[in-house]
């Protein structure tokens, strides 16, 4: 077709994070198709070197706003896992509903601020606040209920200050529990709302078949405790990390990418749902059939649908544990102190953009002698390169230079990327590497 | 009188405040009636070459960024530095604590130089003059309204003078010293209402130091309640590293 | 009020009768919340703690909150004052905190009553609970004797067994205890075996110090003490002292506009003179800068100056701020012997509309130079100010703020007032945009002017005016109605300097002056002369000289700059002239303008109460008058 394009998109928007489009396609061949990452180096991994373990969520947590409480979880869940720590049944509740509060903020955030503006022809969801006052309100609403879940777990959602290895330092009161409760209740019926608007959009109809990894645990659709599963491969124990991800440098990109068994690999809503569908909640299980989609849907602009899913569910899950919390009664419980001595652990957790290992070893007086964190968001970086050199030979000579831009925007904003996180990745030797 | 056009700036930081801000949840809608933002690349497409009001989230850690920084001041009637990295250096300014060899070293042992970065990663004040501040990892939002509420109207930001301490002692709190904890209190801005403390935390002093703290009586008073003052002085490091430097701590 | 009444209970009584209650008021009592002792409002009675544990803050906050609105206004000039009483119990009170109380009470209650306080003193009904044994090593009641208040409450619950005896000592308290306590005919031996066990517990201890009634004395010849500044080194000046003191009551006003700004409030909420910025006033001059004034002067009130108003020690021993300071900086440091005699104290709100403004309209203004405008305005309803040379306004800007501005006309100026204002702060710098027809808010006149008498002792005299700066504004209210009537002095001299020609203030009048002949002469100097500049260089005092003044017949009149005093009045007395001729207008930094909120204080007076006209030989051996 011998077709010109070039694309270069610099500090795309609506998405977290520094990153750039560059398309070069000249007489109809493709010469570059790259995502490049250019967040400025924030050298987390030497600032964690020699500090003390009480530390660790603290320092992790300023790796990314949005992805503060998933830090902390990932990070006291390392740290517990390095000293040998055995959560209580009430701790764990407590940090899936911190897990879930975070969700809510963030998936409502991505679908309706990032994502949802560019199916009604909108650069902002500003604009939407007078031709769809009553989605924003919604949005919003549904938003605050995250953020007072935060509030009341971890005194505060960005940043939080309750989560400490072993524990909390603050226990919620009853009144507080209830009062979130009922708000969950009213919740689901603004959710059903947001998902009768999200079935009246057109989404992009791409499909590439990719290979899908998540957290794993027979019985539950998994957030805080599992293994690893991939899609191709099955089940991998959440210890052996490094063998799935595989991270590599590339020249354009100060974020590393990763692989397992094939060139790159999704995680997030999507992989999720794909892997876990089993065990979502009956609702969400039928909206997801109201909508049209099942596993294994290889769609990656369907991973904003899989949000919307995941919250249906996610208001289910909270109910019943919540439900449970208040039946049991609130044990006030003091947080378990770990035995110091020279150790590493990993911890894993899935936040709303995907899956997140922290990893840590500990010298005999409980500072830190190495630290690595692998993000979710460097983890599909390769994916949404792979996606972009499918989407761009096939969409010459029938999309608009300007059309095909806004489609590789939509790409990456699908993956609801964040890519200050996945600027911080460690090349550390471990000296007792296996 | 027409609404002041606020534009929203990022450099090297997590975006948590600006998050923050959009966290206002139905209180930003208000937000909007009496100003006009005009840029804020996290949630919006559009742009502006105009506006009022820059309000800057990160500190400056790369060369490269100072003439970003320079073009906002010149087209700026106020900047406002948002957040402790922004103000003070924040947790950037952690690594500052070792050399910029070092640090590239651990993280890109490969090719270490691969990306620019300055020596030490610093406030937004080291490259261009700031109107005013709003302090805090992340900021408190109602602080951040309150300032541009104030600026608004003419008034001075308001931020207090006083130490952590009036806010904690407002909220009945026990001082956390009687426990063996080491909080920064004492000698960190207040407006924050206390937070951490408030919720079973310490203060890490993300708000940086009050106009005249009195260290040497901080001091002895951390020793004399047996606190770790390797600990102390590592956690005074953790936002405060550049106010410590000029300080002489 | 009711004299002294003695009844009895039982336990059960009271908790069945607090339970009824529920029904009618808010009941506040010890309870645990989250892990903490502290009192709170209880919604079941089983909640009420039954040991007493210190806690953090004293129970003043129900009767004056942490943080309180005043005032709600609207964009159309619509204000309310807003003085948020509710009918409450407050039970469990222990003596230390009781005697606290009592203090607040005539604190609050004096000369203008606090309306915010006082209502909320007036719904409530106090319910003590007597100490039979110290509650633990912190606390020092005993020392002071606050644990024998003889007001603060309403009724005393003495713990004799399965029984409260009670003391009653109101009839709010008597109809109380009637309704919901079953009172029943008191043992007196079960009370007296009760009170001797009592004191036989605090005289174990020690008893009172044996100099606490010499304190303000003792205190007085003491204030160069070395003590002032090794306590002061410690001190992080991080104001928890203040924040837990059961009888500190010094508060910050500030507006707030709501987003929309349409509607706004004004608030007051906790201030403590231990912070720096304190005694700070817009223009950037701190009148307590240094530490070791600030412990001085927190000290100084509870056992000296105010200690002579509420004839008791105003530190009631509950050892909070002993507890709360991490410096180790302890009152016990410092401490004696006092005998008490109070008397009970009839509660009642006098004014509710003390803090409320009335509007007015700004029929004048001319810009005198960049930062000082003039303006000249009149009450809505007609009114007219009445005020005396010398007193000041509270001036607001609803939404900005509240300031003190004096007044610079004289009284006789018919009904409409005038002020000349610098942009220093947040109000003031707003007003220099208003212009004829704008609306403010005013309330006054306040402080102690250069009322009747002072006009008498003037009349036959010569008068010194020396004026510096922005300084001749407030004396002008003085000096244009001396100048009506110059034949009743010996003669009217006018001394003023600035630091350049252009920032006179008045300039035409101060033309009309110089051509005035007879008894009236006026000397200017400035310290930078521009063109056309004819009259003297220099400094002020270089003006003192050249004045023929007989001291014996004279009065001198000053205000200027902070920094003015001290040489002018130097300069004066070298000339002979009495600091009991003197008359002096002092500034501080203002918030309430009627004695209540504390920033102004010089040692133990308010200078919007006391001032801001003083007679110099009146404060010049109070340490912080200069």
């Amino acid at each position: 077709m011998g077709e010109t394009i070039k694309i270069d998109v610099n500090h795309i928007t609506r998405v977290e994070g520094h990153g750039d489009i560059k398309i070069d396609v000249e007489n109809g061949v493709v010469k570059e198709c790259k995502l490049e990452i250019v967040e400025a180096p924030r050298f987390f991994e030497a600032m964690l070197k020699g500090r003390h373990y009480t530390e660790a969520a603290i320092i992790t947590s300023r790796i990314c706003g949005i992805c503060s409480v998933g830090h902390q979880l990932a990070s006291v869940k390392a740290t517990e896992d390095a000293f040998g720590i055995e959560l209580t049944k009430q701790n764990r509740q407590l940090k899936t509903l911190l897990d879930m509060g975070q969700y809510f903020e963030s998936h409502v955030l991505h679908v309706y601020f990032l994502a949802v503006p560019d199916f009604v022809g909108a650069q902002s969801v500003f604009p939407l606040i007078s031709t769809h006052k009553d989605v924003v309100l919604s949005a919003l609403k549904l938003k605050k209920l995250g953020h007072d879940i935060g509030d009341m777990i971890a005194g505060r959602l960005v940043h939080p200050i309750g989560i400490i290895p072993g524990g909390f330092t603050k226990m919620p009161t009853v009144e507080r529990l209830e009062e979130i409760l009922d708000r969950i209740k009213d919740a689901r019926g603004e959710l059903l709302n947001g998902v009768a608007l999200i079935k009246t959009l057109t989404l992009p109809d791409f499909t590439r078949e990719t290979e899908y990894i998540s957290m794993f645990k027979k019985g539950e659709y998994a957030f805080i405790d599992g293994n690893i599963f991939s899609s191709d491969k099955g089940e991998v124990s959440y210890k052996d990390y490094r063998k799935v991800t595989n991270e590599y440098l590339v020249p354009h990109s100060t974020a590393k990418r990763a692989k397992f068994n094939r060139n790159s690999y999704m995680v997030g809503a999507l992989a999720r749902f794909n892997n876990n569908y089993e065990w979502l909640s009956d609702t969400a299980k039928t909206v997801a059939e109201d909508i049209g989609i099942k596993p294994i849907c290889y769609n990656p602009y369907l991973n904003t649908v899989a949000q919307m899913i995941e919250l249906v569910h996610i208001i289910d899950e909270c109910e019943s544990i919540i439900t449970d919390m208040l039946s049991s009664g609130l044990k006030v419980e003091e947080p378990i102190k770990p035995v110091l001595k020279k150790c590493t652990g990993v911890g894993a957790v899935e936040v709303p953009r995907g899956i997140l290992f922290h990893e840590y070893t500990y010298d005999e007086a409980g500072y830190i002698v190495e630290a690595n964190c692998v993000i979710p968001t460097g983890q599909n970086l390769q994916n949404i390169e792979d996606d972009m050199k499918a989407i761009v030979p096939a969409a010459l000579g029938n999309r608009t230079r300007e059309e095909l831009t806004l489609d590789m925007e939509m790409l990456v904003r699908a993956y609801d990327p964040c890519i200050s996180c996945s600027c911080h990745l460690l090349d550390v030797e471990f000296i007792n590497d296996n | 009188m027409s609404k002041p056009k606020v534009a929203f700036f990022d450099f090297t930081s997590c975006e948590g405040c600006q998050l923050a801000i959009l966290n206002l949840e139905v209180e930003l809608l208000e937000l909007l009636d009496i100003i006009d933002i005009v840029e804020f690349r996290e949630a919006m497409s559009e742009k502006s070459e105009t506006y009022d009001i820059a309000v800057i989230e990160g500190s400056f850690s790369r060369e490269k960024d100072r003439r970003r920084l320079e073009k906002i001041r010149e087209t700026a009637g106020v900047v406002i530095a948002m957040g402790a990295c922004a103000h003070i250096g924040g947790i950037n300014s952690l690594r500052n604590n070792q050399t910029r060899d070092e640090v590239q070293r651990i993280v890109y042992p490969d090719n270490p130089t691969l990306y620019e970065t300055n020596k030490k990663a610093l406030p937004i004040s080291a490259a261009i003059k700031v109107d005013a501040f709003v302090p805090g990892c992340p900021v408190n939002v109602g602080e951040f309204v309150k300032v541009v509420k104030n600026l608004v109207l003419g008034k001075a930001p308001g931020l207090p003078t006083y130490p952590v301490c009036v806010e904690c002692k407002m909220n009945e709190n026990t001082c956390v010293y009687e426990y063996g904890k080491t909080c920064l209190g004492p000698i960190v801005r207040a407006g924050c209402n206390a937070v951490c403390t408030s919720n079973g935390g310490v203060c890490i002093g993300c708000r940086g130091l009050i106009p005249n703290p009195n260290l040497n009586s901080q001091k002895d008073i951390m020793e004399k309640y047996g606190l770790n003052m390797n600990l102390i002085m590592d956690s005074m490091n953790l936002f405060m590293t550049e106010e410590n430097k000029a300080k002489e701590v | 009020m009711t004299t002294l009444l003695n009844k009895q209970t039982t336990k059960d009584g009271v908790f069945d009768g607090l339970e009824r209650a529920l029904g009618d008021y808010k009941i506040a009592a010890l309870t645990k919340r989250e892990g903490k002792i502290l009192f709170d409002y209880v919604k079941d009675v089983k909640d009420i703690e039954q040991e007493y544990t210190p806690t953090v803050l004293s129970p003043k906050k129900f009767f004056f909150p942490q943080e309180e609105v005043i005032l709600e206004y609207t964009f159309d000039g619509k204000v309310t004052a807003k003085t948020n009483p509710e009918k409450i119990i407050l039970f469990g009170v222990r003596p230390c905190d009781i005697s606290g109380i009592k203090i607040l009470d005539e604190a609050f209650s004096e000369s203008h009553g606090d309306p915010n306080y006082l209502s909320k003193r007036e719904n409530s009904i106090i319910i003590g609970i007597d100490c039979k044994s110290i509650c633990d090593e912190d606390a020092f009641c005993y020392k002071v004797n606050s644990q024998y208040p003889e007001s603060g409450f309403d009724i005393m619950l003495h713990d004799i067994g399965n029984d409260y005896s009670m003391t009653i000592i109101s009839d709010k308290g008597e109809i109380f205890a009637e309704n919901y306590f079953n009172p029943d005919m008191v043992n007196y031996t079960a009370l007296a075996k009760f009170n001797i066990e009592k004191k036989e517990a605090f005289d174990k201890l020690g008893g009172p110090w044996e100099d606490l009634d010499n304190l303000p004395e003792i205190f007085e010849e003491n204030t160069n003490h070395k003590i002032w500044e090794t306590e002061a080194e410690r001190c992080l000046s991080c104001g928890s002292c203040i924040m837990v003191c059961p009888t500190c009551y010094c508060f910050d006003v500030v507006d707030e506009l709501a987003l929309s700004m349409k509607v706004g409030d004004r608030l007051r909420r906790w201030d403590a003179c231990m912070l720096r910025s304190f005694a700070e006033v817009a223009g950037g001059e701190n009148f307590r800068e240094e530490v070791e004034n600030r412990v001085k002067h927190r000290i100084n009130r509870k056992f000296n100056y105010l200690m002579k108003k509420h004839n008791q020690s105003v530190c009631v021993g509950c050892g909070r701020c002993v507890r709360a300071c991490l410096a180790d900086i302890s009152p016990v440091t410092i401490v004696e012997e006092l005998t008490k005699t109070s008397r009970a104290l009839k509660i009642e709100t006098k004014n509710n509309d003390l803090y409320l403004p009335e509007k007015v309209t700004i029929t004048k203004v001319e810009k005198f130079t960049e930062d000082e405008k003039f303006f000249e305005v009149e009450f809505d309803s007609g009114r007219s100010l009445g005020h005396d040379p010398g007193q000041f306004v509270q001036l607001s800007i609803l939404g900005i703020g509240e300031a003190a501005i004096s007044i610079s006309s004289p009284p006789s100026f018919g009904d409409r007032f005038e002020m000349v204002v610098r942009a220093v702060g947040d109000v003031t710098n707003k007003l220099k945009s208003l212009e004829e027809g704008d609306h403010l808010f005013v309330r006054g006149p306040f402080g102690h002017g250069f009322d009747a008498k002072i006009q008498k002792e003037m009349e036959g005299k010569h008068i010194l005016y020396i004026a510096g700066g922005i300084g001749y504004v407030p004396l002008r209210s003085l000096i244009n109605l001396s100048l009506k009537h110059p034949e009743k002095y010996e003669k009217l001299s006018i001394l003023y300097g600035c630091k350049t020609p252009s920032a006179r203030m008045f300039k035409n009048e101060l033309e009309y002056i110089s051509e005035m002949k007879n008894n009236v002469e006026i000397f200017e100097t400035v310290d930078r002369p521009e063109d056309k500049w004819l009259q003297h260089c220099g400094v002020i005092t270089e003006l003192i000289p050249m004045i023929d003044f007989n001291p014996d017949n004279t009065l001198a009149i000053i205000c200027g700059p902070p920094v003015m005093y001290k040489y002018v009045i130097q300069t004066l007395k070298e000339q002979k002239l009495s600091t009991k001729n003197m008359f002096v207008s002092l500034e501080r930094r203002m918030k309430c303008g009627v004695g209540k909120c504390g920033h102004c204080q010089i040692d133990d007076i308010y200078v919007c109460q006391t001032g801001p006209v003083f007679r110099f030989s009146d404060i010049e051996d109070k340490e912080e008058a200069l």
